[in-house]
C-alpha cells in the first residue's frame, strides 16, 4: 500500500502546485507509481502545469458523487508509461462540493494502486485545506523566504501537528534568490528552519525556466540538467529515504577586491 | 627643514619594503605553513588552514601594535645604531631557520644581540664596528628600554591573537590513549619606526629625544621586526593557557623596561635588564610547560560525547560557530560516542544537521544548519580519536 502526501502552505502563490507537479514527476522518473490529486476545486491548475488539461473527461467531484468510476477520471501521463496519473479537480463546483470523508475514502482507494498519492492543497485554511489533509499520511509545507509566507507556514504547521494521522510535516523552501539571502534582504534557510522548527526536506532556487516549463505543460523535473529539476529530484530521493545533501545555491562571481578581502580573512 | 624631514620619512618608508627580512619572512612563513600542513596531514589526513594562513597572520596582526610601539619609541627618542640592528637582523634570520616561533621572542633575539654587541665593543672588533656610521655607539639604557617595550608588545600581540586558529595535534599518552594538543606557532611583523644615529636630522627641541643620540644627529629607519610566540597546550583551552603566558610576558617586559629606565641612573642595570629578559623568558616557557604537563589532559576522549579538537576554516563547523573544546553529544537526535557514530548520525539527514553541544561554559546548547553538497563530510570538525576508529570507519563496521 502506498502513502499519501499533502503539499500545503497556507499562503497562496508560493509554489504548491509547481512542487506537486515536479515532485510527482521526479518520483515517476525514479520508477514509482504516482497519482497527483488536485483538490483545488473551482480553481484547478495542476492539469495545466502537467500539460494534461485537454484530456480531462471526468474529475474528482464526479468520482466522489458516483458519476464515474475512479479509473475513468484518472488521466494517464503518457510520457511516463504507466507510472504517472492525475486526478483533476472540478472547475465548476466549489470547495463545499466534497466532504473530507469522501476525499479520505478516495485517497485510501488510490493508495491501493499507487506508491505515492500527491495531494495538491488549495491556499488558505478553510474547507479546501481540510479536504486535502483528510486523506494524507504525510505533509510537506512549502514556503518562500518572505516573512509573510513563513508566518503562514507556521500557522499551517500548527494545524498539521493537531492532525492525529499525519506524521510531523517537512519543509520545502521554494523560490530562493541567493543574492537577496546573502544580502540579508530575505530570511536565510537556517533562520526559516529554526523559526518553523520542522525538518527541512529540500530547497529550490528561483528559476525562470520553471515558469517557462509550467507554461508549456512540461514540469521542469523532466529536464535532467536544470538546477530546479535537480532540486526536485533530490527532494524525491529524500522522500524515498535517501540521504542527499542540499544543492549549492548559485554563487555570484567574486570580484578582485572580494578575493583580496577573503585572503586577509576580512568577511564582506 | 620640514622638507628634509619629509624626504627622510619617505626614504625610510621605501627602505622598509626593500629590507631583506621583509621578503625573507614570506619564505619563512610559507615554510612554517608547509611544516604545519605536513604534520596535520600525517595526523588527520587533511590540512586545517591553507599554507597562506601563517602568512596572513604574520603580515596583518602585528601592524597596529607595531605602529603604536613606533609612536612610543619615537616619543622617547630611543635610537638604535645600525650595527646593532644588523646583528638583530642576523639573529632573527638564524632563529627563523629553526621554524620554532618561541625562539623568535624579543627576549631571546634582542638580548642575544645586545650581548653580542657588548662583546664586540669590549673586544674592539674594529672590522665590524667600522662598517657602520657612528661606529657602534650604543646607548645601552635606551636599548634596554627598547627590549622591554618589545617584550610588552610581544605579550600584547600574543594575548590578542596567538590563541586564534591554533593547530591541533594528536599524541599518545603514557597509557597509550590518544591525547589532543593545541600548538600555537605564530610570528608577527611589527613595522618599527626607529631613530638611527648618523648624519641627517637634528632635533631643535630641548626635551627630545629623551635618550641621548650619539653624535647628536640621526635619521629615520622603518624596519620590519619579526616577533614570535610558540606554545604547546594540552592541559587547558588554548585561549586560557596562552593568555596567562602572554600576561606574564607583558609583566616581564614591564620589569625589563623599568630596569632599562633605571639604568639611565646606573648603566650596569642595562645588563641586569638583558639577563632578566633572557632568563625570565626561559623561566616562563619552562613554567608553562611544567604546569601544562601537571594538569589533567583537557583534549582527551570523553564519556558524554565527542570533543572538538580542531575546526577546518570555511566549513559548516565554522558556520555553526563551534569552539575548540566543546563536546558534541547528539547529532540529528542520535547520541554519539565515537567518530563512526558521528559519521553515521550525519547520514540520517544530509540536508540538515542538528547538534546538541556541551559548551565551554558547561551548558547544553543546540545548533542546526542546512548541509550542502560538496561540504566537508564530517562538517569540518577534527576530533580526539584513536587510529583504531579510523580502521573501523574504513572497514564499515
Amino acid at each position: 500500500m502506498g502513502e499519501a502526501i499533502v503539499i500545503t502552505s497556507g499562503k497562496g502563490g508560493v509554489g504548491k502546485t509547481t512542487t506537486s507537479a515536479n515532485l510527482g514527476t521526479a518520483l515517476a522518473i525514479l520508477g514509482k507509481r504516482v497519482c497527483l490529486v488536485d483538490t483545488d476545486i473551482g480553481l484547478r491548475n495542476l492539469d495545466v502545469v502537467m500539460g494534461l488539461e485537454n484530456r480531462i473527461i471526468y474529475d474528482l467531484v464526479d468520482v466522489v458523487e458516483g458519476r464515474c468510476k475512479m479509473h475513468q477520471a484518472l488521466v494517464k501521463d503518457k510520457r511516463f508509461d504507466d507510472l504517472l496519473y492525475l486526478m483533476p479537480a472540478a472547475q465548476t463546483s466549489d470547495k463545499t462540493a466534497v466532504a473530507p470523508e469522501q476525499i479520505k475514502n478516495m485517497v485510501q482507494e488510490l493508495k491501493q494502486e499507487f506508491d505515492y498519492v500527491i495531494i495538491d492543497c488549495p491556499a488558505g485554511i478553510e474547507q479546501g485545506y481540510k479536504n486535502a489533509v483528510s486523506g494524507a499520511d504525510k505533509a510537506i509545507v512549502v514556503t518562500t523566504p518572505e516573512i509573510s509566507a513563513v508566518r503562514d507556514a507556521d500557522r499551517i504547521i500548527g494545524l498539521l501537528e493537531q492532525e492525529e494521522n499525519i506524521e510531523p510535516p517537512r519543509l520545502v523552501v521554494n523560490r530562493i534568490r541567493n543574492h537577496l539571502m546573502k544580502n540579508g534582504d530575505t530570511m536565510d534557510i537556517d533562520e526559516i528552519v529554526q523559526h518553523l522548527s520542522i525538518d527541512l526536506l529540500g530547497i529550490v532556487a528561483d528559476d525562470d525556466e520553471v515558469i517557462k516549463a509550467s507554461n508549456h505543460g512540461e514540469p521542469i523535473a523532466m529536464d535532467p540538467k536544470n538546477r530546479a529539476s535537480i532540486a526536485y529530484r533530490n527532494i524525491a530521493r529524500r522522500i524515498l529515504g535517501e540521504s542527499v545533501p542540499l544543492q549549492v545555491l548559485e554563487e555570484q562571481n567574486k570580484g578582485m577586491m572580494a578575493k583580496i578581502k577573503s585572503f586577509f580573512g576580512v568577511r564582506s | 627643514m620640514s622638507v628634509q624631514w619629509g624626504i627622510e620619512l619617505l626614504k625610510s618608508a621605501g627602505l622598509f619594503f626593500l629590507h631583506p627580512l621583509f621578503w625573507f619572512f614570506i619564505i619563512i612563513t610559507l615554510a612554517f605553513g608547509y611544516v604545519r600542513i605536513k604534520r596535520e596531514r600525517k595526523t588527520f589526513h587533511t590540512r586545517i588552514a591553507d599554507i597562506y594562513d601563517d602568512l596572513k597572520f604574520t603580515y596583518t596582526k602585528g601592524l597596529i601594535p607595531g605602529l603604536l610601539l613606533s609612536v612610543i619609541l619615537g616619543g622617547l627618542g630611543i635610537s638604535i645604531p645600525l650595527g646593532l640592528l644588523a646583528i638583530i637582523a642576523v639573529i632573527t634570520a638564524a632563529a627563523a631557520f629553526t621554524l620554532r616561533a618561541n625562539w623568535m621572542s624579543a627576549a631571546y633575539i634582542v638580548s642575544v644581540s645586545m650581548l653580542i654587541g657588548f662583546g664586540l665593543q669590549i673586544y674592539q672588533a674594529e672590522p665590524f664596528l667600522e662598517r657602520f656610521p657612528q661606529g657602534f655607539a650604543v646607548v645601552w639604557p635606551a636599548v634596554a628600554v627598547f627590549l622591554g617595550l618589545l617584550i610588552i608588545t610581544e605579550g600584547a600581540v600574543a594575548y590578542r591573537s596567538a590563541h586564534v586558529r591554533t593547530s591541533p595535534a594528536l599524541v599518545v599518552s603514557s597509557r597509550g590513549l590518544p591525547i589532543g594538543q593545541q600548538l600555537a606557532n605564530r610570528v608577527w611583523l611589527l613595522p618599527l619606526f626607529l631613530l638611527v644615529p648618523g648624519n641627517g636630522l637634528e632635533s631643535h627641541l630641548s626635551w627630545w629625544p629623551v635618550f641621548t643620540v650619539p653624535g647628536g644627529s640621526f635619521h629615520f629607519l622603518w624596519i620590519p621586526y619579526f616577533v614570535g610566540f610558540g606554545q604547546r597546550v594540552q592541559g587547558s583551552l588554548p585561549e586560557t593557557s596562552i593568555r596567562i603566558t602572554a600576561k606574564r610576558v607583558c609583566i616581564l617586559g614591564l620589569a625589563v623596561a623599568v630596569l632599562g629606565a633605571a639604568s639611565l641612573l646606573w648603566t650596569p642595570l642595562a645588563g641586569a635588564a638583558v639577563c632578566t629578559a633572557l632568563l625570565g623568558r626561559i623561566f616562563l616557557s619552562i613554567k608553562q610547560r611544567v604546569n601544562d604537563n601537571a594538569a589533567p589532559f583537557y583534549f582527551s576522549k570523553r564519556d558524554q560525547g565527542l570533543m572538538v579538537l580542531g575546526i577546518i576554516p570555511n566549513t559548516p563547523a565554522e558556520d555553526l560557530e563551534l569552539k575548540i573544546g566543546e563536546i558534541i553529544t547528539k547529532v540529528n537526535g542520535i547520541p554519539v560516542k565515537n567518530v563512526s557514530d558521528f559519521y553515521e548520525a550525519l547520514q540520517h539527514n544530509r540536508a540538515y544537521v542538528k547538534l546538541e553541544i556541551i559548551g565551554l561554559n558547561g551548558e547544553i546548547r543546540f545548533d542546526q544548519r542546512a548541509s550542502y553538497e560538496g561540504e566537508h563530510h564530517e562538517l569540518g570538525i577534527l576530533f580526539v580519536k584513536d587510529d583504531r576508529e579510523d580502521e573501523a570507519v574504513a572497514s564499515g563496521s
